[in-house]
């Protein structure tokens, strides 16, 4: 009789389980786990704030390693963010890298979600973590959360006051900030980051936001959402900005380093500098030394929301090793403080130090840090081996000015593709910029080219110019 | 689901080489273990996950003409899966005619010499297969020199899918004989752990992935217990048209019926079925059941919609692009991220645009690679492949014995390992390939593609009188130009090839800057207005758009672009923009399409839409008639459009050798020359002249630094060798003894044992900055124990062998003796060849 059950019924129930079953790519899976004598592998890049790699990075892995009997070992990336993002996306693709912890810039966490490289958190570890601001959302990706924020970013308005005298730090834009003061200086107004790379598309996403405040051209499920004419005045707004007789012609070869130089460096200078947070500290140690004043605001219109998070890697053997050093990494406030000292903005809302919490913090027209007309010397604090740091800011007065900044920035696009994204950004805004500014038909053709590039780009689709397009510019 | 083969119409061979007939092949008892515990793995289980009796055919060391029946006999009788899998000896057989490297498949009964005339080759092999009419192909080898299979590139006509167990240049371990060898058995582990695993069907990428973590595993357990000679297997894969989805572990059992009887069958039950419902008393119940999954039945199309709607969905999406490193010179970095930039598929052809869906998934226009473009100068590219081991596992903890020497941070100061390379020269991809053929690379080189070509020019600040733009030596416009400045040629293919060119001592010092680009980056206005060494595309931002964003802006930098013109020296060869694929050896988990993005770039750059991206970038392709044409957007007052074919690229010994006198680079070297003495290499018919000049200019390159000694083999009386000279300088006395220690002396060489006494040398001598140096000069060895020789070197001197034979290199203990050396033979100008390879080994 069990023979006779009807092959009808089990033809249904079988084209049911086919119909209900699904496919997904075959999830990668944790290789063999090594001895303890192994340390953990905690890959990030390069620790800009301090000049000779010693950075704070590196002092928490060793403290870490004091207390832990499962030790850490920090490798650090290449220093530019696209190499950064390429070794450990293709490391982690093919393989061949064996890291545990990943460092990664808060716009990769949706690209290696989706490329299978990271493992899910345990929620229950980090959900009692307060982080300021809505950071902990650039860790989570399709509900689930992947990373947990590090450290956070945003950008500043540095200046120095020497060469800022009759300048409106108040003005609601950069270009009014120049009427200020004459153009063709041999010390010029401004200086940004404009070389090719992802420091360009965060000064476009900045002009755009200025030019438009709640311009969007990604929605929340990754689909394009811009227009040519929304582009066409955030563009506007970038060649109002870059006015060859105001912007340091070194931006456009730039990153934040030489951005830095540009500003604070021997035999040169600039009255402004877009900056992040890391560059306050060295800033400081070059020009007070000199007996040049300077002070660090709020940019004027919305910044980008930067930052690092922390998250596992899929194949690593020791994920619950691997969660318990974020932990301490991005968990414990006096790590965090340590950010703080270092001149990042930290991630954890204790860290700030701030009295009577998000509510009540006042974030007035020109917040402002400056220096001191006679600083003195910080003491009991030493940077590098016998030599004390000239002056460092406030922290009360510089946490509130972060917490503030953060607060009113806003973040780049969340998702998968957002290096094909930001390569459309780079490639067409240079054409622009090379191209000659202030041409209205320039502003237009570039507009419509992005914008029909983007609309395949974060489709995951190619996107190449035309071939009439290449051209030595 | 992936499809399972079916059993009656598909071939299983196994095939294992586990005795030899001719003694000069050992014995690999572990083969017989192989084909016995694949037999039960290797399609061995149904649907179902159960146990099916093995179709597989076993073929026990065979002789050749069986083996090659065999197979075509497998090959006629398959129409789903053909596998093949051998185990035994293999052997690269050199041929000299046409300069090709062919793997030959040793079975039993083949004789150690001459072995091409009995072995049965890969190609034969990959032949028969391709003739199959099987739908899938699989072919496994376990062997030495195995990878040297992925070299035959044909096109299949169904899926095809290649594994092997070695490198292609490199012999393995045969493992202890006590259960199988280690690559067959990391497979029957892989097969077994994948089909435990949820049963999960064992598919030939997967084993592939898992075959990687085994080899890793075997590689850190090696290490940890210093094993001697752990000569490790590593698995390779080539794939073609979803061979990487063929199952292995399961198959469809073999019905008896034909598929119009199993339907026939069917109906029969369904109708015994229903005349026994209409009999059964409980009939309403069940017919109200009926119902209730007539219901779930019309819901069915609704669901199966819905889900087809998903994967619709699913398909439309892309997956994220596979991230291509590649690694240029600082120089070149902007313009070939330009060019780079407008990499697609679509320029390719047909097949290879097909191809290029297999990488990744969804739509046919989803964006397949992604390519990110770095610098690093050239000296610092060929330091980190020397040292890949450190590039590739920056988590490792460093040398305890260099307390002294910081961590190599490779990653972070050179950047990304790549996954291909752009040198400016061939010869620059050259300096860096013997390092990575040591044992402990971590880094495989393929062979550089040229895809451009750039003049090594003069550029001139102002007109030099009295000589011509084209067609004068670089002597004769150093004369007229009277101070140049040049890059450090460690780092700059041009400073290379012009100082190789005008010889040592005659430019100036170079400038302390790394490369070309930070030369031009040096200059500054208020300063001279120097003339400069370096390449064409090195000059492009000093003159032409997008200028260099170094140079200080306004009108200097306009002066600057009107003041110099580029002057091309006829005898200085020119640069040879080359492509390199680079294979890391961990890179496991996608390497099939890795691999095969790489190979598709380097296409797309070789080809028509790569040229003219190359060309609008201000990089020379051949046109038309031969001539190198600069490309029509650029400003030609600077250049000179078209030039005359000229010199051939630079020899890369050649370049090694001038980067030697000029950098200082090699350090104290200890040598010991063992010189065989026989009959065959310095009688009557021997190459005594060839063998006299070799040791001459040999000895010729050590400096006051370096020392040498001279083991002689055989020697006379009954001894294997004899030591004519101890370490010592190499004096003008010493040198005339050791030429004079060239006696012929009649007996056997057997190399083992006057290499071991090399090594006693070496480390008994041991100075602390010194580097060892082994030079094995004889003609084929044939009675040398291959292994006792190997093993009994040090691991950190280098070995050269030098062959006196033609194609000497191609004979077997000369290439077991290379499997950590270099190797010479009389195939070229062996003195000249020596004595440059001896300047730029050994580099302490």
């Amino acid at each position: 009789m069990r023979r006779g059950v009807p092959t009808a019924a089990c033809a249904l129930l079988l084209a049911t389980a086919c119909v209900a079953g699904g496919g997904s790519p075959p999830p990668i899976t944790p290789g063999p786990t090594p001895p303890d004598d192994v340390p953990l592998v905690v890959v990030s890049a390069l620790d800009l704030s301090s000049p000779d790699q010693s950075g704070v990075r590196q002092s928490l892995i060793d403290e870490w390693n004091e207390e832990s009997p499962i030790k850490a070992r920090l490798v650090e990336l290449p220093s530019t963010d696209g190499d950064a993002r390429a070794e450990v996306l293709a490391g982690l693709q093919s393989g061949a890298a064996e890291y545990d912890v990943l460092n990664l810039d808060i716009t990769w966490i949706p690209e290696f979600v989706e490329a299978g490289l990271l493992r899910p958190l345990d929620e229950e570890r980090f959900g009692a973590l307060d982080f300021v601001a809505d950071i902990e959302e650039t860790g989570r990706w399709d509900d689930e959360l992947y990373a947990v924020p590090f450290t956070t970013d945003v950008g500043l308005l540095y200046y120095r006051r020497d060469l800022t005298e009759t300048v409106d730090l108040g003005a609601d834009s950069l270009p009014e900030m120049y009427t200020g003061r004459p153009g063709g200086q041999s010390k010029p107004t401004y200086v940004t980051q404009l070389r090719p790379y992802e420091g360009l598309t965060v000064n476009v996403m900045e002009a755009l936001w200025r030019a438009v405040p709640d311009a969007r051209l990604v929605d929340d499920s990754g689909a394009y959402v811009g227009t040519t004419a929304l582009l066409e005045a955030g563009l506007e707004e970038l060649l109002a900005i870059t006015d060859e007789s105001h912007l340091a012609a070194a931006s456009y070869g730039a990153d934040e380093s030489g951005t830095l130089e540009e500003f604070a460096g021997e035999d040169r200078g600039t009255a402004l500098m877009r900056n992040w947070p890391f560059a306050l500290n060295r800033v400081a140690d070059r020009l007070v030394a000199e007996g040049v004043q300077f002070g660090v605001t709020r940019l004027p219109g919305p910044a980008a929301l930067g930052g690092q998070n922390l998250a596992v890697a899929a194949d690593s053997p020791r994920a619950e090793a691997a969660q318990e050093l974020i932990r301490f990494l991005a968990g414990e406030p006096g790590s965090q403080e340590r950010m703080l000292a270092a001149g990042f903005a930290p991630a954890l809302a204790e860290a700030y130090q701030l009295p009577d919490g998000v509510g009540e913090i006042a974030c007035e027209d020109g917040l402002r840090v400056e220096t001191p007309e006679d600083p003195d010397p910080v003491s009991g604090r030493s940077e590098e081996a016998g030599e004390e740091p000239l002056w460092r800011p406030d922290p009360r007065a510089y946490a509130t000015l972060l917490w503030c900044a953060v607060h009113e920035a806003r973040g780049r696009p969340a998702t998968p593709y957002y290096r094909q994204f930001s390569r459309v950004i780079e490639e067409e805004v240079t054409r622009l910029l090379a191209g000659g500014a202030g041409s209205a038909g320039g502003v237009e053709e570039a507009a419509q080219r992005i914008d029909g590039r983007l609309e395949l780009a974060l489709r995951g689709r190619t996107y190449q110019p035309s071939r009439s397009s290449l051209s030595p510019h | 689901m992936t499809e399972l083969p079916n059993a009656r119409r598909s071939r299983v061979l196994l095939i294992g080489a586990a005795t030899y007939e001719d003694d000069g092949w050992e014995d690999i008892p572990g083969v017989a273990h192989n084909l016995y515990e694949l037999r039960n793995e290797l399609l061995g289980h149904d649907e179902h996950g159960r146990s099916v009796p093995s179709r597989a055919r076993l073929l026990e060391s065979p002789g050749a003409e069986e083996m090659k029946g065999k197979i075509r006999s497998a090959a006629g009788a398959a129409r789903d899966l053909l596998l093949v899998y051998f185990s035994g000896h293999g052997h690269l057989h050199l041929d000299t005619r046409d300069d090709t490297t062919e793997l030959y498949l040793v079975p039993s009964d083949c004789p150690r010499e001459r072995v091409w005339e009995r072995a049965v080759s890969y190609t034969w092999l990959r032949n028969t297969v391709r003739s199959s009419r099987a739908r899938q192909v699989v072919l496994i080898l376990d062997c030495c020199y195995s990878g040297q299979a992925h070299q035959v590139e044909e096109p299949s006509q169904g899926a095809f899918a290649l594994l092997t167990s070695a490198r292609a240049r490199d012999d393995q371990d045969q493992g202890n004989g006590v259960g199988p060898t280690p690559f067959t058995q990391a497979l029957l582990v892989a097969l077994r752990a994948l089909r435990r695993d949820r049963g999960q069907r064992a598919i030939v990428s997967e084993l592939h992935a898992r075959l990687g973590e085994l080899a890793r595993r075997d590689r850190r357990r090696a290490e940890a217990s210093e094993l001697s000679h752990p000569n490790d297997w590593e698995p390779g894969l080539t794939e073609r048209r979803g061979g990487g989805e063929i199952v292995l572990s399961h198959v469809t059992a073999p019905r008896g019926a034909d598929l119009p009887d199993r339907l026939f069958a069917v109906w029969l039950r369904l109708r015994s079925a229903w005349w026994r419902f209409r009999a059964w008393r409980w009939w309403p119940a069940a017919a109200a059941g009926a119902v209730v999954l007539a219901l779930l039945a019309a819901s069915l199309p609704w669901l199966a919609w819905d889900r087809w709607q998903d994967g619709r969905a699913a398909a439309d999406r892309c997956s994220v692009p596979l991230q291509l490193r590649v690694l240029t010179t600082p120089e070149y970095q902007r313009p070939l991220s330009r060019v780079l930039a407008a990499f697609d598929v679509d320029d390719l052809d047909e097949e290879l645009r097909d191809r290029a869906r297999s990488i990744g998934s969804g739509h046919e226009d989803c964006r397949r690679v992604e390519v990110q473009v770095y610098g690093a100068p050239g000296a610092a590219v060929v330091d980190a492949f020397e040292h890949s081991a450190d590039w590739a596992s920056p988590g490792r903890p460093c040398a305890e014995e260099e307390p002294a020497e910081p961590c190599r941070e490779l990653l972070r100061d050179v950047g990304p390992l790549p996954d291909a390379w752009l040198p400016a020269s061939s010869a620059t991809a050259e300096r860096a390939r013997s390092a990575t053929r040591l044992r402990a690379s971590r880094v495989e080189l393929g062979e550089p593609v040229e895809i451009a070509r750039v003049p090594a020019v003069l550029a001139a600040a102002g007109p030099l009188p009295d000589v011509e733009r084209t067609g004068e030596s670089l002597v004769t416009l150093l004369e007229a130009a009277g101070d140049v400045r040049g890059a450090a040629p460690q780092s700059s293919e041009a400073a290379l090839a012009h100082g190789m060119t005008a010889g040592p001592g005659r430019l100036p010092e170079p400038e302390p800057v790394p490369d070309d680009a930070a030369l031009l980056c040096s200059l500054r206005p208020g300063g001279p207005s120097p003339h400069l060494l370096l390449s064409e595309s090195a000059m492009l931002p000093l003159v032409g758009d997008p200028p260099a964003a170094c140079l200080p802006e306004g009108g200097w930098r306009a002066t600057m672009r009107d003041l110099y013109t580029a002057y091309y020296p006829s005898d200085v060869p020119p640069l040879d923009l080359s492509f390199v694929p680079v294979r890391w050896r961990d890179a496991d988990r996608d390497a099939v399409e890795r691999q095969l993005a790489v190979a598709l770039l380097g296409a797309w750059l070789a080809g028509e839409a790569g040229g003219d991206a190359l060309r609008a970038e201000g990089f020379r392709r051949w046109r038309d008639g031969g001539y190198l044409r600069a490309p029509e957007q650029f400003n030609e007052r600077p250049f000179v459009a078209d030039l005359p074919r000229g010199e051939d690229v630079a020899d890369a010994d050649r370049a090694a050798a001038y980067l030697a006198t000029v950098t200082d680079e090699a350090g104290p070297r200890d040598v010991v020359f063992v010189l065989d003495v026989s009959n065959s290499v310095l009688g009557p018919d021997g190459r005594l002249s060839t063998v006299r000049e070799s040791l001459r200019q040999a000895i010729g390159t050590l400096t006051d630094e370096d020392r040498f000694a001279v083991l002689t083999t055989p020697a006379t009386g009954d001894a294997p060798y004899g030591v004519a000279l101890d370490l010592g300088p190499p004096t003008d006395d010493r040198t005339a003894r050791a030429l004079d220690a060239l006696t012929e002396v009649r007996g056997d060489v057997l190399l083992q044992e006057p290499m071991a006494e090399a090594a006693e040398l070496l480390t008994a001598g041991q100075r602390p900055d010194a580097a060892g140096l082994l030079v094995v000069i004889t003609d084929d060895g044939h009675l040398t124990d291959a292994r006792a020789a190997l093993a009994a070197t040090r691991e950190e001197d280098t070995t050269l062998v030098v062959s006196v034979l033609d194609g000497g290199c191609d004979r077997p203990v000369v290439q077991a003796l290379t499997t950590a050396a270099t190797c010479l033979d009389n195939a070229v100008n062996q003195p000249v060849e020596l004595a440059a390879k001896l300047r730029v080994l050994g580099e302490g």
